[in-house]
């Protein structure tokens, strides 16, 4: 152990709340170590010193005089910033609601240029009968779709098959 | 009542203690008590201190070490009814070794104060300042340790 390991034992030797192994310890570290040992003393002359000072008291009629003239000061202090905390908290949930108000409106009427174009992504869309496949069409417009079926079967309607067609990812 | 007005019922007593132990003066320790309970009115106001006293005790100690280190005029408020100095009831302690005690702790770290202010002055246990402030058991006892010998250096002998 090195000097400061020993320094929480010194503090509790100045309360007398060592344990006698852990006092026998301190003793042969402040034999040999010089710097500890008057270090431990100099605390002990603080801790004295300390100790020394009586404890006052405060007498009723202080404690009261100060409990009226502190009653009047900590009730200016207290209502006055009150209205201004509450007025602070309204406008943050103002600018919240607004903002996103706000966000919400721009992001709605975007033209549909701005908007981002997914397209590329998407499947074709195969028109099919029971017994063959029609045809797969890139444009996904349901117009496109229907009139496709319709030139391929004009007595049959394949709009149902159109629609599930397209609803298939 | 308010929290604020419920400790000030609370630790009044405590609060002016210190500030007396530290000042020596009783006119001055009022108005460090005051002083410190409309900090704590405003404290109060944000957010409630976990460990009220530990906070009251704190700012006490630091609040009278900063008045005498700016030399500041404590504030003395319209209404308060002062006692005259020359009252003979008036409470007195050796000012010699308040003005000692008082320079040694100011040579101190403010977590070397608050640790001894609290052991010596609050009859706190090692444990429960750990508890207070969230620091382990050995930082406590080391600081206190560390405090009490660095004073000694600021402290006259009283012996």
């Amino acid at each position: 152990m090195n000097c400061t390991d020993f320094e929480p034992l010194m503090a509790d030797a100045l309360e007398g709340e060592l344990s006698s192994v852990d006092q026998r310890r301190l003793d042969e570290h402040l034999d040999r170590c010089r710097e500890c040992s008057v270090q431990f003393d100099e605390a002990k002359r603080s801790l004295r010193a300390l100790r020394s000072m009586p404890e006052p008291d405060m007498d009723r009629c202080a404690q009261a005089d100060l409990a009226k003239s502190l009653r009047v000061n900590a009730v200016r202090e207290i209502a006055r910033p009150k209205s201004a905390r509450y007025a602070l908290a309204a406008l943050r949930y103002a600018a919240v609601i607004t903002m996103a108000f706000t966000g919400g409106y721009f992001w709605r009427n975007l033209p549909e240029a701005h908007l981002p174009s997914n397209t590329a992504s998407r499947p074709p869309i195969v028109v099919s009968t029971d017994d063959s496949l029609l045809g797969r069409y890139d444009d996904h417009s349901l117009i496109g779709a229907l009139a496709a079926a319709h030139f391929r079967n004009p007595t049959q309607s394949n709009l149902a098959k159109c629609m599930a067609a397209m609803a298939t990812p | 009542m308010t929290p604020s007005l419920t400790g000030f019922e609370k630790y009044t007593r405590d609060v002016y203690g210190w500030a007396m132990r530290l000042l020596g003066r009783h006119d001055d320790a009022l108005d460090i008590v005051q002083d410190v309970f409309l900090r704590w009115a405003e404290q109060c106001r944000r957010e409630m201190p976990a460990h009220p006293r530990g906070w009251l005790r704190r700012v006490t100690v630091n609040r009278v070490i900063d008045a005498r280190r700016n030399s500041m005029t404590l504030r003395r408020h319209a209404d308060q009814v002062a006692r005259p100095v020359a009252d003979a009831d008036a409470p007195t302690i050796d000012h010699e070794l308040c003005e000692d005690v008082r320079s040694a702790l100011q040579s101190l770290t403010e977590t070397q104060r608050s640790v001894i202010v609290a052991k010596v002055w609050d009859g706190l246990s090692f444990a429960q300042i750990a508890n207070e402030n969230g620091w382990s058991l050995s930082t406590v006892k080391t600081h206190y340790f560390r405090g009490l010998a660095h004073m000694q250096k600021k402290l006259k002998s009283r012996e």
